[in-house]
């Protein structure tokens, strides 16, 4: 039997070498292209003839839209408008990576911390960019803010940094641990069924259980794919906010 | 006629902004407890990898072994605690230290 991990692999489907550097066109590199054909497929096509009274795609489209549109509005406030394309298509992205990784013998590419820690960087370095090009060096009061008192300075400021460095650790790792974990308690379970099923006596009639139990993981992980794309786009929209706004 | 045309818009302006209420998606995320439970674990942890690789960075610059290290990895650890508190006290994922009447 295989083991649960195995599922993570990274296979080299066309090998390209540049420069020294291993840049394989691999199965993650073929379910990322995937993700952003489909969901430009999905939204293009849902939208081309668009009606009045909209069809089942149409609205579909619709309501992703007007989703992310409410999440920009609200968490980003004034002037966040701007980046609302930025901020669907990562929301896009992911979601549907999350979700063809449910498909059965795909692979889930946010379950690759180097996947997520490069969308969280990116991200992280464009906030802080915005932060520092709109606020100039006020932006370094964000670690030091006016009214506290000078004391506390020496532990307060490295707090701080710490706690602005955290963001993308914990933005990244987040999805990642979420994906990792989830596709792995699925495949101990169905394997436990497996095993079971192969003992013999009581056990045969006892794999029933994890059988139950991979499929109510199977609708979890549904919701915990979804929810984490929500997740993700809905921090770099308060993240967004707060290189917008400082406070 | 025309009175039933505006009881009823009243009526839909009440409904809408019930559901505004309650649409409200920064508590969605708080509500759910296998989300806040990931959270928490990853702010932690996140604390004490950010914590622990300034330290290593700082040591080998300055070659100061474990001094650094064991310094900022005290601070991520209370880093991590701290944005923690920030989060549950409602402040959300802001950082900084600021009064809470001055916002919103």
């Amino acid at each position: 039997m295989k083991s649960p991990v195995e599922q993570f692999t990274i296979k080299t489907l066309v090998p390209i070498e540049f420069m020294g550097y291993d840049i394989s066109f691999t199965n993650a590199s073929l379910f990322m292209l995937l993700s952003v054909i489909i969901s430009t497929c999905f939204l293009y096509f849902g939208i081309k003839k668009t009606l009045l009274v909209p069809s089942r795609w149409q609205s579909s489209v619709e309501i992703l839209y007007e989703f992310v549109s409410d999440m920009v509005k609200e968490n980003v406030g004034k002037g966040g408008k701007t980046y609302f394309p930025f901020i669907f298509s990562l929301f896009m992205f992911i979601l549907i990576g999350n979700l063809l990784g449910m498909v059965p013998y795909s692979y889930t590419f946010t379950s690759q911390i180097i996947v997520t820690i490069t969308l969280a960087l990116i991200i992280f370095t464009g906030v802080t960019i915005i932060a520092i090009v709109k606020h100039k060096l006020k932006f370094f009061t964000y670690f030091f803010p006016a009214g506290v008192p000078i004391g506390l300075a020496p532990l307060l400021i490295p707090i701080e940094i710490i706690s602005y460095f955290m963001r993308p650790v914990s933005l990244s790792v987040r999805l990642f641990a979420n994906m990792l974990a989830g596709h792995t308690m699925m495949k101990v379970f169905a394997g436990l069924i497996i095993m079971m099923t192969s003992a013999s006596g009581i056990l045969k009639i006892g794999a029933t259980l994890p059988f139950l139990a991979v499929i109510g993981l199977t609708g979890l992980e549904f919701l915990v794919a979804a929810l984490q794309a929500y997740v993700f786009s809905i921090l770099t929209c308060m993240y967004l906010h707060d290189a917008l706004h400082l406070h | 006629m025309e009175e039933n045309k505006n009881n009823l818009k009243d009526q839909i302006d009440i409904a809408l902004s019930k559901t505004n209420k309650n649409n409200n998606s920064k508590k969605l995320i708080d509500k759910s407890f296998s989300s806040a439970l990931s959270r928490i674990a990853t702010e932690l942890l996140a604390g004490l990898i950010v914590g622990a690789g300034i330290g290593l960075m700082m040591d080998n610059w300055l070659n100061t072994k474990p001094l650094f290290l064991i310094v900022f990895f005290i601070l991520g650890g209370i880093a991590g605690i701290y944005n923690l508190w920030r989060q549950l006290n409602g402040q959300g994922l802001k950082l900084g230290y600021f009064n809470k009447e001055k916002r919103n």
